[in-house]
């Protein structure tokens, strides 16, 4: 799949995602401004499995910055292109202190896991994958572990609410 | 893979542990897939996260500090603990069977006939032909006894017996029953089984030895001194009985013993008999007949197919004819003079085993050689009881015996029942 392809298909799941949080216009300005990035920054990347991760990254970095501004004053203030950076974890304190209570959110649920769902758990916090997951728990199939893993996230995600950040006020 | 195939593969994404196959499947259908994107977006925040080393090092702390499941807790340490336990055990075993004594192996098994009727031991011989012995055993012997059964002769093809009386009570004379072990020396006689004198097959501590006291009704006897004398070692063990006339002393296995008891007013009686080499004899019965002290009744018993016994009865003295000589019964404690009130008031001494007639009036004038209670008995009955100072003279009067007979009377003190003093006179 060419890159234009792989843009123009992006663009319009962007459309869609972000039309579920916001009204069509700022849906459709979220989108281009995501396009905008990548075309700008990153030309040099045409896979899909480089620029899809990407183009979420700075969607969700657009919806972060949208919600801010619209919970501080009150009014929707465009975000612009220009000024975006790659998203940097460590730039904003208001992103430290969400990731900071997500993780202690992790933390109260992760224990109440099973075991299995721990374990699996810990070994994919250690970098293994599926298939080295699946010999290390002596599983025949790895459709087996992709099962477990689900399920297992499944629960995760019910213990912390339904989803992983919490729901906006 | 199928559309749900691929979705199970988002827990993978936020942890950045998809391989690249895994990876381009899944952002490849999110492309095509509105839903599938959707996921994706939503699993950003996690994956911002779990981008974090410092994040991930929390997590795994949480995962490692959370206790195992009581099962796992249990099961894990059970193959070190069984490991353990198992070398113990071994440990145990080994030490146990390097200090313990070799334990004795049974060769033979002797077996006796029933022991004949009372009836035969007039006619039988004083020596029981040898006990035979089966074999029952392999023919492998312990280094404790060498060549004493490759050098016998084999033994019958046919089962033979040794006899000793075990099963059935041994009545001699009507007085004394009781039954005997055979005597080890028999076995060693016989050459069959001729264990060494320090064999420790058969070297064993004491028995114990039961057995009644009785009187001519078959009463128990309270009180009665036993005493047990073994032929080997002459080591003694004395005992009384209990009130229902019953004692228990101790023996030494594959020995003779000789077993003695005597009671006031009664003739004291000896048995002697063996002791089994193995297990414990088989209880005594002495039965005491009315009668002085110098009046002792010795029974011998051997054991074999017919017991033998030698009785001898007199009074004022022993005689044995095959038993070993007892000592003499001791001096008196009192001296007497039995006496008949003659008409006119007379009194006249009546000879020992005298004759008087019926009704008359018997005075006995005893001066006693020690202080203490006196006491007369008549059988099983008192018929005077006296405190009595030594030297002085005592006279009193018995009553009056109207039935022609024997009397035979009995003078003791209570505190030294051994020196009763028999009276006897025949009333016509």
């Amino acid at each position: 799949m060419q890159r234009e392809e792989v843009l123009a298909q992006l663009r319009e799941r962007i459309v869609r995602f972000a039309a579920s949080h916001y009204a069509g216009d700022a849906a459709e300005d979220l989108a281009q401004e995501v396009l905008l990035l990548l075309h700008e920054k990153y030309p040099h990347l045409a896979r899909v499995e480089d620029l899809l991760p990407l183009s979420l990254q700075i969607a969700r970095f657009k919806l972060m910055s949208l919600r801010r501004k619209a919970v501080r004053h009150g009014e929707y203030s465009q975000v612009s292109i220009t000024d975006i950076p790659l998203p940097d974890p460590e730039a904003s304190p208001a992103d430290r202190l969400e990731r900071k209570q997500m993780l202690e959110r992790l933390m109260r649920a992760i224990p109440q896991l099973g075991e299995r769902c721990r374990d699996l758990m810990r070994l994919k916090l250690q970098g293994k994958s599926f298939p080295e997951i699946q010999k290390i728990m002596g599983v025949a199939a790895i459709n087996t572990v992709y099962t477990w893993d689900h399920r297992c996230r499944k629960n995760l995600m019910d213990l912390m609410g339904g989803d992983w950040e919490p729901k906006p006020r | 893979m199928s559309r749900d195939d691929i979705q199970k593969l988002l827990g993978g994404y936020a942890t950045g542990t998809l391989t690249p196959e895994e990876r381009q499947t899944l952002f490849a259908a999110a492309l095509e897939d509105q839903e599938l994107f959707d996921a994706l977006a939503r699993e950003e925040p996690l994956r911002e996260v779990l981008s974090d080393p410092a994040a991930r090092a929390q997590l795994l702390s949480v995962l490692d500090g959370i206790p195992a499941p009581w099962y796992r807790r249990w099961w894990r340490p059970v193959p070190i603990t069984a490991l353990a336990t198992a070398l113990l055990l071994v440990a145990g075993v080994a030490i146990w069977q390097s200090s313990r004594a070799p334990l004795p192996r049974r060769m033979a098994k002797l077996e006796f006939p029933p022991l004949p009727s009372a009836g035969d031991t007039q006619s039988a011989p004083i020596l029981p032909p040898p006990p035979e012995m089966k074999r029952t055993a392999p023919p492998l012997m312990p280094s404790s006894l060498p060549a004493a059964v490759p050098a016998a002769p084999p033994p019958p093809p046919t089962e033979s017996k040794a006899a000793l009386a075990m099963d059935k009570p041994l009545a001699i004379g009507g007085t004394i029953s009781g039954g005997l072990a055979p005597p080890r020396q028999q076995m060693q006689q016989n050459g069959r089984f001729a264990p060494s004198a320090g064999n420790s097959l058969l070297e064993q501590t004491n028995v114990p030895l039961h057995g009644v006291v009785t009187d001519a009704s078959g009463a128990g006897i309270r009180s009665a001194s036993v005493v047990v004398k073994s032929g080997a070692t002459g080591q003694v063990s004395t005992a009384s009985t209990d009130e229902r006339g019953e004692f228990s002393a101790s023996a030494v296995p594959g020995s003779t013993y000789q077993v003695s008891a005597s009671a006031p007013g009664f003739r004291s009686a000896t048995l002697t008999g063996a002791a089994p080499a193995l297990g414990t004899p088989e209880p005594v019965s002495l039965k005491l007949d009315v009668g002085a002290s110098a009046e002792t009744v010795m029974v011998s018993a051997q054991a074999g197919p017919v017991a033998t016994s030698a009785v001898a009865i007199e009074t004022g003295g022993l005689r044995n004819a095959a038993a070993p000589k007892t000592k003499k019964a001791p001096a008196p404690a009192l001296q007497y003079q039995l006496l008949r009130r003659m008409p006119g008031g007379n009194l006249e001494e009546v000879a020992a085993d005298g004759t008087v007639p019926a009704g008359a009036t018997m005075i006995l004038r005893i001066t006693p050689s020690a202080d203490g209670d006196l006491r007369i008995v008549e059988g099983t009955r008192t018929i005077a009881s006296h405190a009595v100072r030594r030297g002085k003279v005592l006279d009193t009067t018995l009553p009056k015996f109207k039935r022609p007979g024997r009397v035979e009377l009995q003078v003791y003190f209570p505190s030294d029942p051994q020196t009763p003093v028999a009276i006897a006179f025949n009333i016509q």
